[in-house]
């Protein structure tokens, strides 16, 4: 499989009040084409900050972001711009979707912010709403969607555009259980079945199994990355109990 | 697609804007209109060139000239045309005596500069023809046509006259002096005009100040000081710096272009105020856009665009508004809409939106996409 994205020794270190605070410590991955990874780990252990340095928007104090063959670290706001617009795709925690555009328009902005023909753009992504179940709300406005409705149209905005990349930030966070599965379960099918490389950070150990790997962040550095979800979970419990008390007994409980 | 959907927040706004361009154009209108009532017979006069008398400050009343001054000026190498021009403020009626109207009564040379051209009827005559012509605005206020008599109403030597005078033509506005105008031939004017009790020898002058039209336009300067310095004790000056030297008209004016000026600084905050607060509930939606690759430049021209539509449609409202609310006032407040400073109103208010959006473009510019992860550099 095509390698999409190489994390190459990443490094985030900020400075406060004189102290140097590294958010990001040493990191190295890679993604190849279909494969889904979860970023996991406790609140503050640098996934959001690995994802921002991924998608062009943070600068690495050290290492690099290799997508697609490109450099990150080599190009200027305005190519990096164009590069998350182009082959990178999105989900927020929040503010996901412009409020007075309608499903279908939420999902279209990406082909017009790409200059792309609407006309096919238009059927497309009917098509994709629909096989997401909202071929009956096209036309409805974000206030008018439930959450659920509301993240699945942001999972077709963010393939619409044929992305090398998707990033997931926290998808789940505002999602009651059932629908926090129902959601990545279609994400990650997505994914797989467009042959596109995810990635999604959580700290909700309950959606490892949808993903292909899962990497463990604690303290900005990796301490786990694995395929096997039952291993995380059980290493996590037994080793990091702050993690399990965060997310709460019934997590471990639904899990095994 | 935001102001579609929105269109009730931003009309709120257009409103407030036309309400100020309401404010700011009947304030430039109405400047306009008193500043016409003020120069309009000075600003119009066909010569370029107008002499005082040395000592008259540029004051028409006050500007008392010899006889000979004018022959004089006519000899003079680059003078086209000179003529003459005598002033005094008298009262009109009909010749039923019916109504009062005061009036600006000048004396004039028939055929020389100074005599406004007659859009109805015809120009005077000759000299001594006991004839008038009346300015658009004594025909509007009174009814007056070409072929009716014109009573003038004369305090001399203590005494009222009555003086029959026909109606020959109608020129346009000529107002003077907050008071429409009538224009008779200058010797007739020096029989009718007012004249003091006890003769203290300025019933002799026989005129105030003489309009000279030049060979060449373009040398307006060379000709005033030659002119200047041929003659003594007279000051030649241009229509412009005449008629801003009229008592009153440029503290007129200051008051009104302050009064603009705040009402376009209001306007200017309100907009700004609006557009602030709209960008600061939307920094969110703004970072987002950003994180998923909008250009800074398509943020900037969408934000652009809002502000100028809502803007115009606000300046459009507005002047309508004020064009209806003129027609609906008496014609003696002097209004009027296609004066220059009326349009340097409107283009101000054009300007308004956009100045007052500056802040907020540029806090849109500087929103990063970063807080669309919660993050912040």
């Amino acid at each position: 499989m095509t390698l999409v994205l190489k994390a190459d020794e990443l490094r985030k270190q900020y400075t406060v009040d004189g102290d140097t605070i590294t958010a990001v410590d040493n990191i190295s991955f890679e993604l190849k084409a279909g494969e889904f990874i979860a970023i996991v780990g406790p609140s503050g252990s640098g996934k959001t900050t690995l994802l921002a340095m991924i998608a062009g928007l943070l600068t690495p104090t050290n290492g690099r972001v290799i997508l697609a063959g490109d450099d990150l670290s080599l190009l200027n706001d305005k190519q990096l711009a164009a590069l998350r617009r182009q082959r990178i795709g999105f989900t927020f925690q929040a503010n996901n979707l412009v409020p007075f555009l309608t499903a279908q328009q939420n999902v279209e902005l990406m082909l017009r912010l790409n200059g792309r023909p609407l006309k096919d753009g238009r059927l497309r992504a009917q098509e994709l709403l629909s096989s997401l179940g909202l071929g009956e709300r096209l036309n409805s406005l974000p206030s008018q969607l439930s959450a659920g409705q509301k993240q699945r149209v942001v999972i077709a905005r963010s393939l619409i555009h044929d992305p090398d990349l998707v990033l997931a930030d926290e998808p789940t966070a505002s999602l009651d259980t059932n629908l926090a599965y129902q959601v990545v379960e279609t994400f990650a099918e997505l994914i797989h079945e467009q042959k596109r490389a995810g990635i999604m950070v959580t700290h909700d150990l309950r959606m490892c199994r949808f993903v292909d790997r899962v990497i463990q962040i604690v303290d900005g550095q990796i301490i786990q990355s694995t395929d096997d979800c039952n291993e995380l979970e059980a290493l996590a419990n037994l080793e990091y109990p702050d993690i399990s008390t965060e997310l709460g007994e019934e997590v471990w409980t639904n899990s095994n | 697609m935001e102001m579609w959907r929105n269109w009730g927040r931003f009309l709120l706004v257009s409103l407030v804007v036309a309400l100020i361009t309401l404010l700011v154009v009947f304030l430039a209108g109405l400047a306009e209109g008193l500043s016409l009532s003020n120069r309009e017979f000075l600003g119009k006069l066909d010569g370029e060139l107008i002499v005082f008398q040395e000592q008259a400050n540029l004051s028409l009343p006050s500007s008392q000239l010899r006889n000979d001054t004018k022959r004089k000026i006519s000899r003079l190498s680059s003078v086209g045309e000179v003529g003459a021009i005598g002033f005094s403020s008298v009262f009109v009626t009909n010749d039923r005596n019916e109504w009062e109207e005061g009036v600006s009564l000048f004396g004039v040379e028939p055929g020389k500069p100074g005599e406004p051209i007659a859009l109805e009827g015809r120009q005077l005559d000759s000299d001594r023809a006991k004839e008038a012509i009346i300015g658009r605005n004594v025909a509007l206020s009174t009814g007056l046509m070409v072929g009716d008599t014109l009573v003038i109403k004369s305090t001399q030597a203590g005494e009222e006259e009555l003086h029959s005078l026909e109606i020959v033509g109608i020129s346009d506005g000529q107002q003077f002096f907050f008071q429409p105008s009538v224009f008779v031939p200058l010797q007739i004017w020096d029989l009718i005009r007012p004249t003091p009790i006890v003769d203290n020898g300025l019933s002799s002058i026989t005129y105030n100040i003489v309009n000279v039209k030049m060979v060449d336009s373009s040398k307006e300067e060379d000709l005033a000081q030659l002119i200047q310095q041929e003659i003594q004790d007279i000051e030649v000056t241009d229509r412009r710096t005449a008629y801003e030297a009229v008592p009153g008209y440029q503290d007129q004016q200051r008051t009104f272009n302050t009064q603009q000026g705040f009402t376009l600084l209001i306007g200017i905050l309100v907009v700004g105020g609006f557009f602030q607060i709209q960008t600061l509930q939307k920094v969110g939606q703004v970072g987002m856009l950003k994180a998923l690759g909008t250009p800074n430049l398509v943020v900037s021209l969408t934000t652009t665009a809002q502000i100028f539509v809502t803007n115009s449609l606000g300046v459009l409202i507005g002047a309508l508004a004020t064009v209806l609310l003129a027609s609906a006032l008496p014609s003696s407040i002097p209004i009027v809409f296609v004066g220059r400073q009326v349009m340097i109103a409107l283009v101000a208010l054009l300007f308004v939106g956009p100045l007052g959006g500056l802040v907020s473009l540029r806090y849109l510019t500087k929103v990063e996409p970063l807080t669309a992860l919660g993050l912040s550099s």
